[in-house]
């Protein structure tokens, strides 16, 4: 869904988020509008609940509203970054409060939910968002059992190197070594997608 | 450890996957090492990104969560831009007793035409005012709209000082309370951390005899254009201060909302 503004020009995230610290509440939806359905994913994925993750992205986007002139001009390449920041570590506080269930079943669960939703949309033309997804799914899909399970803990579990060696009955030596493997094959493939901002906007209208 | 060995963590503290004494030991090495930074700043793009595996989703209720959010946005303001006055705080009673009563004797005084010492109650009441206000002020910065804190330790240890971030009044306010005196010819030097980049100084400020200190620094450009500041970190520098750290930091923290 493109976010419009007066010019009929899509504004940028670093133009919402200047209209946010300036106290522009339309901006906030039109950055909600963008984002939320990403944000809700991902709390999802990580909370297993859907009335908790409704309460992480709410509770998100109140600190990305309360925050934004802290943000500025990001640093990272990729302004939905910011959300995704945000998104993970809420997610990751109300999975730790509501006392969570083993982490490794929930990487199965996960992996299913990725691997079923990548499997539909192969044969409809696919936005710049659809075929970022698609990358991101391939080389997960690339990685070995170990280093896939390892970076999902740490990901999405948000389980420290220590939890991590105990779950796989690994060494905390070879989940670091596991995780830093996987993130440079990301890092290696993803170097073009990550160097083209909002390219990881949701799917738009 | 040595340098390779923080490098293999790189990956595992941009995923938050360290625990509280390894990111101390890491992020107190950051400081000091560009190639451990950069590499930081390239896992957390990535890590960014792993966000996309999983699929985008609405709420049963959209409609409702989005207003809920815009709703919730009325009730708090965010950061304000410059020119806006910072939240003040009416005067804690015994101030406001202090000064009608410093009123009050110099009513008195000149009631009974006593000129010289009415001249010098005003003279002192005046200053009084003064010093309530800049108190004032100083207690305001500590409240308002957007304030962010962090408190500095080493790892695993209980605070020595915090200093708190008032955006609307664009201030530190460092507040010390257990910091070794710093010898002649040193200074303490505060610096903002963000991924990717080298240290940003805050800026420089001593404590007593005591360990203490409460200083205000005003927030330079540089650090308002820095972007999304992550921890902050003390070290001793020559008297005047570096244009970037000369030790590992002595004491670190993360920076947190005040909620």
């Amino acid at each position: 869904m493109s976010t419009t503004g007066q010019t009929g020009e899509d504004l940028s995230d670093t133009t919402l988020i200047a209209r946010m610290a300036a106290g522009d509440e339309r901006a906030l939806g039109q950055f909600y509008d963008r984002h939320g359905q990403l944000a809700y994913g991902l709390a999802l994925a990580i909370t297993r609940r859907e009335a908790e993750a409704e309460q992480v992205v709410a509770e998100s986007f109140s600190e990305l509203w309360r925050n934004a002139r802290s943000y500025g001009v990001s640093s990272q390449k990729v302004q939905g970054g910011v959300v995704v920041s945000v998104v993970r570590r809420q997610a990751l506080a109300a999975r730790k409060k509501a006392g969570e269930g083993s982490a490794k079943d929930q990487v199965i669960d996960r992996r299913t939910a990725i691997e079923t939703t990548s499997g539909k949309r192969a044969s409809v033309p696919k936005s710049a968002g659809e075929r970022s997804r698609d990358i991101v799914i391939d080389v997960l899909n690339g990685l070995s059992p170990v280093q896939r399970t390892v970076l999902e803990l740490a990901y999405f579990s948000g389980l420290p190197v220590r939890e991590i060696a105990l779950e796989t009955d690994e060494s905390e030596e070879q989940v670091a070594s596991q995780l830093r493997s996987a993130m440079d094959a990301l890092r290696r493939t993803l170097s073009v997608v990550s160097a083209h901002p909002n390219e990881l906007a949701v799917t738009r209208a | 450890m040595t340098h390779e060995t923080y490098l293999e963590l790189a990956a595992a503290h941009a995923l938050g996957a360290l625990d509280a004494v390894e990111r101390a030991a890491f992020e107190a090495h950051l400081v000091t090492c560009q190639e451990c930074r950069a590499a930081v700043a390239d896992y957390s793009n990535v890590a960014g990104m792993l966000a996309l595996a999983v699929p985008a989703a609405a709420p049963q209720d959209g409609a409702a969560l989005r207003s809920r959010i815009v709703q919730g946005a009325r009730a708090v303001r965010p950061i304000s831009s410059a020119g806006s006055a910072p939240t003040r705080r009416s005067m804690a009673p015994w101030l406001a007793a202090a000064a009608c009563l410093a009123i009050a004797v110099v009513s008195a005084v000149a009631w009974k035409k006593d000129a010289a010492l009415a001249g010098r109650l005003q003279v002192e009441l005046a200053a009084a005012r003064e010093g309530i206000a800049k108190r004032d002020s100083t207690i305001a910065a500590f409240f308002g709209p957007e304030v962010h804190v962090v408190s500095l330790s080493e790892p695993e240890q209980k605070p020595r000082m915090r200093v708190y971030w008032n955006h609307t009044s664009n201030l530190f306010i460092v507040t010390a309370f257990n910091v070794e005196r710093a010898p002649e010819g040193k200074t303490y030097q505060l610096w903002a951390l963000v991924k990717g980049k080298a240290p940003i100084s805050m800026g420089t400020f001593n404590t007593d005899a005591t360990g203490h200190a409460t200083a205000t620094i005003h927030v330079a450009s540089n650090v308002l254009d820095a972007g999304h500041i992550d921890n902050c970190a003390l070290t001793l520098e020559p008297a005047g201060g570096s244009a970037q750290p000369t030790e590992t930091p002595r004491l670190m923290g993360a920076w947190r909302h005040v909620d």
